[in-house]
């Protein structure tokens, strides 16, 4: 019969400014997905070709490829 | 310049697959661009910002070979929404599969600004200079960007021409609406 505890159940977590949440959140969407795709690839280990490319170019400090002449 | 160039290849590589949005195309605009790298390097000034040049590099490749794609084959929309899937494939990555076929609906320099601003960590300054435009047309192109993708996720987009690309459009909407 006590009506106190419901009362503070039902009390509204957040007091306050109406912020529209659902503009808020989808334009925080838009940032967590391209930052998303971005950090995907960013972590991925490179690929063995462009790898073997630069080990080729250190092999060679002088800049040349062995096409060069 | 090589082990700053080996520094700057997953930065260049993340730019690549969010600009392209495939994998393998992406790969081929980073080697190509490190050979490019390579051949100029002469014409890269010591103490500038050598990501930003790779950068350049790199998008002048792309939109170059998108020129090209363009007068040669004119049926871009349908191949070009399904190939941003490609990314994604995986379980789990439902939303992120929505978010990737809405950037294919982006024009490719709205999405470019979207991606050096919002996610490769580019200044607008320095984005405007990798775009070779003023940094109000940057600022203008993410804004466009980012109102469009919401657009698209609300439904409320009639897009020219290309029926996969509206029939994408409405299905990414009915997702996020799902997901509401």
């Amino acid at each position: 019969m006590n009506n106190d505890d419901k009362d503070v159940k039902g009390a509204p977590p957040l007091p306050g400014p109406a912020m529209a949440p659902g503009r808020d959140s989808k334009e925080d969407w838009i940032g967590r997905q391209l930052r998303r795709v971005f950090d995907d690839a960013l972590n991925e280990p490179l690929p063995d070709d462009i790898m073997s490319l630069l080990e080729r170019i250190g092999e060679q400090p002088g800049a040349h490829t062995k096409s060069g002449e | 310049m090589r082990n700053e160039l080996v520094e700057a290849l997953p930065m260049l590589r993340a730019f690549a697959r969010s600009l392209s949005g495939n994998r393998d195309r992406a790969d081929d605009l980073v080697q190509e661009t490190v050979m490019r790298a390579l051949a100029n390097r002469d014409k890269f000034q010591e103490g500038t910002n050598l990501h930003a040049w790779l950068v350049t590099i790199l998008r002048n490749q792309y939109y170059s070979e998108v020129r090209k794609r363009r007068r040669e084959v004119e049926d871009a929309e349908g191949t070009h929404a399904s190939r941003l899937s490609d990314i994604a494939g995986q379980p789990g990555h439902l939303e992120l599969d929505d978010f990737l076929r809405a950037m294919r609906l982006l024009p490719d320099e709205q999405r470019e600004a979207l991606v050096l601003i919002g996610a490769s960590g580019f200044s607008y300054e320095e984005a405007a200079e990798i775009c070779g435009v003023r940094i109000g047309t940057v600022k203008s192109r993410v804004s466009r960007a980012r109102a469009r993708l919401e657009e698209i996720m609300n439904g409320g987009v009639t897009l020219p021409g290309g029926d996969s690309a509206e029939k994408s459009a409405h299905e990414i909407a009915d997702a996020m609406r799902l997901r509401a």
